[in-house]
């Protein structure tokens, strides 16, 4: 427990002396500013929430759809924010003396990548939280469907902090492991469209291709999808996406762990 | 038939006092060999044993392949044949960095921590309490005169000071075993003087030492015992004063000394240093200067001095080195 606790602490000490935090405490702060002060909505004099006019499924949604956008960024600014966390520990003159510690390489990996998702979980608690408070009591609307979006964020945030983490670990590089994830969500992207062009493609082998490749890749893109579902009404699309990414990411994470162990350093 | 024979676990092990273990060594390899992607062999097959309690200097020019063994032996590297023990388990396991410490050549720390809080990281990761590692960092701190930068960044401290707080980082969860890669690199002279009398302080707490260092003085002055590699190559170990002992040398002048003369003299004693009239040479006893001398007035040659000149370490060193690169080029 000592081991991973001195771990946890390195990690918080290290993201609290980025710049990246104070991104987020700004967006965090703009955000909230910019709702308390948003003058009330009014048509002829009449306040649109207060007075009803709008229907409540209506702005639940459009609540849904303010939450599903607000988790989304700040799950994509986490990742830029520990993108680089993980190779700068590997760095020549810091990982001899981690490695000469009485910890197993996969338990050195396990904890910094458990203590790097606490650490920035608890971010997004912290950074959205706010957010959520303001627009309940401006709107009257107290979504806890929002707390759902929140694991849901936690999860997403978890996979593909998973993909970064597990191409540090291979390629030592921040910016590797940064266009390796934004290479995969293209790709898993368009392969979640491969049914449009089937048609062109006939019987050949290239739909088989397409098929294995978007059975073994995560599916970041139809991952995401998911958001809106569980914001509006507890529901999940898709769990196709979502336990294969999961399997994915594990075979990819454990891939890594093994290159870890046999690699030079 | 082991009636009244206690078999202790490791935790019961570790409690025992040093002193108890002393008949086993603290490192033990054989034929260790590390051969880089590319073939490039920066190890061949080196042995060695370490004695629990002594201070053992490892020397070798750059790229000799002193680090690579250092990080072979803390699993940081593997190696491609061979195998050893660190106090009886095997390299590269977790178990073998129980009961060692190490500061690495060129370290890094990460700079936005103070050095109290690298302490508190690395003690942590060493398996220390909180209240443990409070405790030692204390007494560590005020050791190696670092009680007043405790607070402040890595990033704005000197190398000396780097190389300190690493010091202390080392010994942080009183290791039996401690590996320093360059440990003075970049400290002043009294600081040097400080940190060889923390070594041998150590040392005469049972403390084993394994000391990588270029500064040939330095290990000299506190290593029992002493390994030379260069290419890879164990060329010599042994006490240090024997493998880096001078022989007697001295430095003859003399006057008008003939072309002539001078190759005769380079044909008797070819091992000399031959410049104009000044002769340096070498010799396993003292008293064989004698023969030098009888072949010079021999020959009329007027000598004006015979001066004992001790050659210093640096020199005796250089020998060593060019000695097996030469042997080395011969049987190439």
């Amino acid at each position: 427990m000592n081991k991973f606790l001195a771990i946890l602490y390195d990690t918080f000490l290290e993201i609290k002396s980025g710049k990246i935090i104070y991104l987020y405490g700004a967006l965090t702060l703009v955000t909230f500013v910019g709702m308390a002060l948003a003058p009330q909505f009014q048509i002829d004099g009449r306040d649109i929430i207060a007075d009803g006019m709008v229907p409540q499924e209506m702005m639940s949604m459009a609540q849904a759809y303010f939450y599903k956008s607000f988790l989304g960024f700040y799950v994509l600014l986490m990742l830029f924010g520990t993108a680089w966390l993980l190779p700068r520990y590997l760095g020549k003159g810091r990982v001899e003396i981690a490695l000469s510690k009485p910890i197993g390489r996969i338990p050195l990996a396990g904890m910094k990548f458990i203590a790097v998702f606490c650490i920035m979980s608890a971010i997004l608690i912290l950074g959205t939280m706010p957010i959520w408070l303001i627009l309940s009591i401006r709107l009257d609307i107290f979504s806890m469907t929002y707390f759902g979006g929140l694991l849901y964020a936690m999860l997403d945030f978890l996979l593909l902090y998973g993909l970064i983490f597990s191409l540090g670990l291979i390629s030592r590089s921040g910016a590797v492991s940064l266009i390796g994830y934004f290479v995969l969500l293209v790709a898993s992207g368009l392969l979640a469209q491969r049914m449009m062009i089937y048609d062109f493609l006939g019987d050949s082998i290239w739909k088989t291709i397409l098929d294995v490749t978007y059975h073994i890749l995560p599916k970041y893109g139809e991952f995401g999808e998911n958001y809106l579902t569980i914001l509006t009404d507890w529901s999940i699309k898709q769990i196709y996406p979502v336990w294969s990414t999961i399997l994915i990411t594990v075979v990819i994470w454990g891939l890594a762990a093994f290159i870890f162990t046999r690699r030079d350093y | 038939m082991f009636r009244g024979v206690k078999v202790l676990n490791w935790n019961q092990m570790k409690e025992l006092p040093s002193n108890s273990l002393m008949n086993s060594n603290a490192i033990n390899i054989r034929e260790l060999t590390k051969v880089y992607r590319g073939g490039v062999r920066a190890l061949d097959r080196v042995s060695i044993e370490v004695k629990q309690g002594e201070i053992f200097g490892l020397l070798g020019p750059n790229g000799a392949g002193k680090t690579t063994l250092v990080k072979i032996l803390l699993g940081a590297l593997s190696a491609t044949s061979g195998d050893g023990e660190l106090y009886g388990r095997n390299i590269g396991s977790a178990a073998s960095r129980e009961r060692i410490g190490f500061l690495p050549e060129n370290h890094r720390f990460p700079s936005y921590l103070t050095g109290k809080q690298l302490l508190a990281v690395y003690g942590g990761m060493a398996g220390l309490a909180g209240g443990t590692i409070s405790g030692r960092s204390d007494e560590l701190l005020r050791l190696v005169r670092m009680e007043q930068w405790q607070k402040t960044k890595i990033r704005k401290y000197s190398k000396g000071m780097m190389q300190r707080i690493g010091l202390a980082q080392a010994l942080l969860n009183d290791p039996d075993l401690i590996f320093l890669d360059e440990p003075t690199d970049g400290v002043d002279p009294v600081g040097r003087h400080e940190i060889r009398q923390i070594l041998l302080d150590l040392k005469g707490r049972g403390k084993t030492i394994f000391l990588n260092s270029h500064l040939l003085a330095e290990v000299e002055s506190v290593c029992d015992r002493v390994a030379v590699l260069d290419k890879g190559r164990l060329l010599k170990s042994g006490p240090a004063r024997n493998l880096i002992e001078a022989l007697p040398t001295f430095r003859i002048e003399t006057s008008g000394i003939t072309e002539e003369q001078q190759a005769k003299i380079k044909e008797a004693f070819s091992h000399g240093l031959y410049d104009k009239n000044i002769i340096r040479i070498s010799f396993h006893k003292e008293s064989d200067v004698n023969a030098l001398i009888d072949f010079l007035r021999g020959m009329k040659i007027e000598i004006l001095a015979v001066i004992p000149d001790k050659k210093s370490l640096e020199e005796n060193f250089i020998q060593l080195i060019r000695g097996a690169q030469e042997n080395q080029g011969g049987t190439a």
